[in-house]
């Protein structure tokens, strides 16, 4: 690698800045740190950060409010939310407000590392992710995130809502694998050991709405221990 | 209340007599005008009135005051329920941040080597995942149910399923039977989230499993009474201790005698809160060193009696 990944690091407990910011410097990232939104703003700004890990509740300047802002100025530096609650609502504001991902507090250290790696390897540099987007077109199946509604070749299809949030999570996400763990406690809210049962049940509802095949998928497909795939090629519409 | 609606029924004595000697009068004596305006007739009359009067404005105010006392209970209760809610995530609050600290500064620092170090790291993931677990418990209480018809029969044996498996896989014999109405007709649908009482119906059985040995057995057995369709998952284990029982349902309450048995003291009441979040009830029965009984309720939408035969719609 000729140059080191850019961490901005905002949070404004200094305990957690400085501990996590040298974890971060050894394990090969070029750090900075900011202790509130507002100078997490300025920072981006001059600094260019690859990417940011932003704790959530924060004087002046929350994390939501940093995401907002950034995003309304069209800057879409990949972002990381280091949320404090961890209820549903919450989660899907989170992630529908423009943050690339999120991790809830106290959360192991390793996990931030690999969670940054994938987010950069998701992102376009400048250009706003697919998860983003408004309108997420894959072959004949046609999702539109802001009425909430799907279409297979031009007839409209009906999920439970549970359904729906995942085919949005994997269609925003295409060609990564994705682990049920990973998936329940994104999308459900509660992720207790031994309820990822919830997760297969509602892909075999998306397979058995868009009329998907296991075997062969055009759409999602199981990969063997690890978790599930999108494997359609997705375009912004 | 009974005494003010007696107090009614016999204000209306000397009215309902009174009205039927005069129908029996008039029907005796058709041409004889009868009057009800004499001195001794009106003054009976005005004090059936007034004494009627008293009591259907004691009535409505006994009532009123009842209503007023169930809707105090019931706002005490509730207030006691968001105060405990809002402790759980105060405390959550408070200890994510210095449990976050103390990870990221015993992993930049570097755990390897050192014994001391390593029971630090593995004891901050210890209580991490404990906050999490509360913090998880409290989420249930908030947590939008997606609601729609599910099949217990379907979910008991999925979990059954899955606690054999993790039974063998830990190189144990023992299987968990399940005894399941389907004659002569099945448990019906009840309404609510499946993937919650999925949790809850497999923390009955983990539990039962849990707390019994090679020799013990677990019987799951259901069925359905008065609209509602109960579950119960039953066990010759070690029990609960007379004195624990009453605290089963609390979070990290934990037995005396399940030391050295590893758990966080959080099933049962994740248990209470998924089936009380449906209108169910839970309750148990046990006795240390025979076995326990764990019961759900949960109401049905559909008795069986509208559904034979149609069998169990998805």
């Amino acid at each position: 690698m000729a140059e080191p990944i850019r961490v901005l690091l905002v949070d404004d407990e200094s305990a957690i800045t400085d501990s996590l910011g040298a974890f971060l410097t050894d394990a090969g990232f070029d750090v900075r740190v900011a202790d509130d939104g507002i100078a997490a703003l300025a920072a981006t700004a001059s600094w260019r950060p690859s990417i940011i890990v932003c704790d959530v509740i924060m004087p002046r300047l929350d994390g939501r409010g940093v995401v907002r802002e950034l995003r309304q100025q069209g800057d879409w530096t990949p972002l990381i939310l280091l949320t404090k609650v961890d209820a549903t609502p919450e989660r899907s504001a989170a992630l529908d407000e423009g943050a690339d991902d999120y991790l809830s507090k106290p959360f192991d250290p390793d996990e931030l590392v690999s969670r940054i790696r994938a987010v950069l390897r998701r992102a376009t540099a400048g250009a706003p992710p697919l998860s983003a987007a408004d309108r997420l077109v894959a072959g004949e199946l046609v999702y539109d995130r802001r009425a909430r509604r799907i279409w297979l070749a031009g007839k409209e299809l009906a999920l439970t809502p549970r359904a729906l949030l995942l085919l949005e999570y994997l269609m925003g996400r295409p060609g990564e694998v994705h682990s049920r763990d990973r998936l329940l406690s994104t999308l459900w809210g509660f992720d207790f050991p031994a309820s990822t049962r919830a997760v297969d049940h509602r892909i075999a509802e998306l397979r058995r709405v868009l009329n998907d095949d296991a075997g062969r998928p055009r759409f999602i497909e199981t990969v063997q221990s690890l978790g599930y795939r999108f494997v359609a090629r997705v375009e912004r519409a | 209340m009974k005494s003010p609606v007696g107090w009614l029924l016999l204000s209306a004595v000397p009215l309902v007599i009174g009205t039927v000697a005069a129908i029996v009068l008039r029907l005796a004596y058709p041409d004889v005008l009868v009057r009800f305006i004499t001195t001794p007739a009106g003054l009976a009359l005005g004090v059936g009135a007034a004494i009627t009067g008293i009591a259907v404005i004691w009535v409505v105010a006994a009532r009123r005051s009842a209503q007023r006392r169930y809707a105090l209970l019931v706002s005490g209760a509730e207030q006691a329920r968001i105060e405990h809610q809002e402790f759980l995530a105060r405390l959550d609050h408070e200890l994510k941040n210095p449990l976050t600290a103390i990870r990221a500064a015993l992993a930049a620092h570097g755990t390897e080597g050192s014994p001391h170090l390593e029971i630090a790291d593995s004891q901050a993931q210890r209580l991490g995942s404990l906050v999490g677990d509360l913090r998880k418990l409290s989420g249930l209480q908030s947590q939008e149910l997606e609601c729609e018809p599910v099949d217990l029969g379907e979910v008991v044996g999925e979990a059954t399923e899955a606690v054999n498996t993790s039974l063998r896989q830990r190189g144990s014999s023992r299987e968990f039977t399940v005894d399941f109405p389907t004659v002569p007709w099945r448990v019906p649908p009840i309404e609510g989230d499946s993937d919650l009482l999925y949790l809850a119906v497999f923390n009955l059985l983990a539990n039962a499993a849990k707390f019994t040995g090679e020799g013990d057995c677990v019987e799951v057995r259901a069925g359905e009474v008065h609209g509602r369709v109960w579950l119960e998952v039953a066990d010759t284990g070690i029990g609960i201790p007379a004195e624990d029982l009453p605290h089963v349902w609390s979070e990290l309450a934990r037995g005396s005698n399940a030391r050295g048995i590893s758990g966080s003291g959080l099933g049962l009441p994740l248990v209470k809160v998924v089936i009380e979040r449906h209108g169910g009830r839970v309750s148990v029965r046990s006795r240390e060193g025979e076995g326990t009984a764990v019961r759900i309720e949960l109401p049905v939408k559909h008795p069986t009696l509208e559904l034979h035969g149609a069998g169990v719609p998805r």
